[in-house]
């Protein structure tokens, strides 16, 4: 296991965490003896291709999905497998997934959006938490009434993101938050996580395909590769290629790769 | 920008507007497009909303109504566009140009196998016998880097993953030997590790076939590293032609807040630049 805050107990931990999709002969393991710790504040990320497990992964720590073995503590709640997190857990863990398109209901106003969850976890003055969310996300007053429909992607995605934090959660998961987006609305979406992790006691697993936008972004990294975590890394590491896996390795290509002619390439 | 190749371009289009009807009158997704092009590989850059998928459809003849296509010039090896009826497009497509699209999922028929799609258009487009059809089909699986192509031609579409889908793709478009190949965000649904292997393998068919390629994508680094010019479009207009290996001597402040705006480990702890769009980009120069 990697290093963290001496003294501390980590937020998220993870200990031979294995997950599995459907049962009897057909039962596919996704996740295969995974374990991780992140500390209170620090962001992590989560890498890996298409399939490799690591949205799964993140869904158990959301406590989405609980057919799975081993030890998971996500913000002082030990999970059990079979059994659906207390509704507090989903209070002080919230999730932005991939696709703003997916994850906001089209028939509800942005209002609406914000005030359900809000009003499920029994908050006091809704309204100005509402208000309070739209301004920290960049949004502003106008957009309150409006239909994901009348949103751009970015702007969805902001959505998203201001229903997350209104909760005032401890744990923030990022499943490819920035991924369906364009490069310049990518940049102000990862300047307010940025923004948004320097003004709140927050702890942030993100998790992507992309190697450039995790060191970006993130402390420490764990790569996935067909379930199983290859290699733990910090960012420096990757700064400096202090890579031993080959996978990552040729993630690292992949990703950062970007300037480099296709021809010159191995 | 009009460095065209000696003879007769592949592609040759002037003044592409592309207009649709809204409570303003008609507005222009596409104005005033222009590319002269042979069997080179061109990248098309621009955010979502900028027309650059629009424009490949217009060359294809896939804008439907109420969207209306006009040009001063629309060429394909020597073919007016402009002139072409729905059966002349049908012998074109297919045939003498392809489209690839960013995910199979949504553009391979669900219901048939590989191997039927593949053969299609030789089934359309040229008298062959049966099994001519399914040996080019077969033989074209092997082109795209499938290892077991018999069992790839007998798959159907949801048994595949998105990089054998597309692989699956590029060769149901390749087989019957176009002039011209459009990828519209081929690679934006694959991880960047599946998305490097069908880059590469799109550049040696492309290279071995002699084909022309249009890259559309919103990705300027992969365009970059792939294509030989670059056009960049903005709000229906392309605002910068660029030479792929020297995209820092990009001027226009769009195509440089583009490039600005991506993140790495170097741009830790710093916030990124972001666009300051100005209402005068929307302008033509």
């Amino acid at each position: 296991m990697t290093a963290q805050t001496p003294g501390t107990a980590p937020t998220v931990a993870v200990a031979d965490l294995d997950v599995f999709y459907g049962e009897g002969r057909k039962r596919f393991h996704a996740v295969r003896g995974a374990s991780l710790a992140v500390a209170g504040r620090e962001t992590f990320g989560l890498v890996g291709g298409s399939g490799s497990g690591k949205s799964t992964l993140l869904r158990v720590l959301a406590g989405l999905w609980n057919s799975w073995q081993g030890t998971v503590t996500v913000a002082g709640t030990a999970l059990t497998p079979e059994r659906a997190p207390p509704r507090a857990f989903h209070r002080r863990v919230q999730m932005v997934f991939q696709d703003p398109y997916a994850s906001l209901n089209p028939r509800h106003t942005v209002d609406r959006i914000l005030s359900d969850g809000l009003e499920l976890h029994g908050f006091a003055d809704v309204d100005r938490r509402i208000r309070d969310g739209l301004d920290q996300v960049g949004l502003g007053p106008r957009f309150r009434f409006r239909y994901p429909h009348e949103l751009s992607g970015g702007q969805r995605q902001r959505v998203a993101i201001a229903r997350a934090v209104a909760l005032e959660p401890e744990v923030l998961l990022l499943d490819e938050p920035t991924s369906a987006l364009d490069a310049s609305v990518q940049a102000e979406i990862l300047n307010l996580l940025a923004a948004i992790r320097r003004e709140r006691p927050v702890t942030c697993v993100f998790v992507s395909h992309d190697l450039a936008v995790v060191a970006h972004l993130c402390d420490r990294i764990a790569v996935m590769q067909r379930g199983a975590i290859v290699e733990h890394l910090g960012v420096e590491d990757l700064v400096a290629d202090r890579v031993r896996h080959a996978y990552t390795r040729e993630l690292l290509a992949a990703s950062a790769g970007g300037l480099a002619p296709l021809a010159d390439a191995p | 920008m009009t460095d065209a190749p000696a003879g007769r371009p592949l592609l040759d289009v002037d003044g592409l507007t592309v207009t649709f009807p809204s409570p303003e009158g008609r507005l222009a997704v596409v104005r005033d497009f222009a590319l002269t092009m042979g069997r080179e590989k061109i990248g098309i850059v621009g955010e979502s909303g900028s027309g650059k998928s629009i424009t490949a459809r217009s060359i294809l003849g896939l804008v439907r109504e109420p969207g209306a296509v006009t040009a001063r010039r629309l060429r394909l090896d020597g073919t007016d566009l402009l002139a072409l009826d729905a059966s002349g497009w049908r012998a074109l497509r297919g045939r003498k140009v392809g489209m690839i699209l960013q995910d199979p999922k949504f553009s391979l028929n669900p219901v048939q196998r590989i191997g039927d799609q593949i053969e299609e258009t030789l089934r359309l487009h040229e008298r062959t016998s049966r099994s001519e059809r399914r040996a080019r089909a077969l033989a074209m699986l092997e082109a795209v880097g499938i290892e077991d192509p018999e069992r790839m031609y007998r798959a159907y579409p949801h048994e595949l993953s998105g990089g054998m889908g597309q692989r699956a793709m590029i060769a149901a478009m390749l087989v019957s030997s176009p002039d011209l190949l459009i990828a519209d965000e081929p690679t934006s649904a694959l991880d960047v590790i599946v998305r490097e292997q069908v880059l590469r393998l799109l550049d040696r068919l492309v290279a071995e076939r002699g084909l022309g390629l249009i890259l559309i994508s919103h990705d300027l680094p992969m365009v970059a590293r792939f294509c030989d010019r670059i056009l960049v479009m903005y709000r229906g207009r392309v605002v910068e032609t660029l030479d792929a290996r020297r995209l820092s001597d990009a001027a226009h402040p769009y195509t440089r807040g583009l490039l600005a705006c991506l993140p790495s480990a170097a741009t830790r702890g710093r916030l990124l630049p972001t666009l300051a769009r100005d209402a005068a980009w929307e302008i033509a120069p």
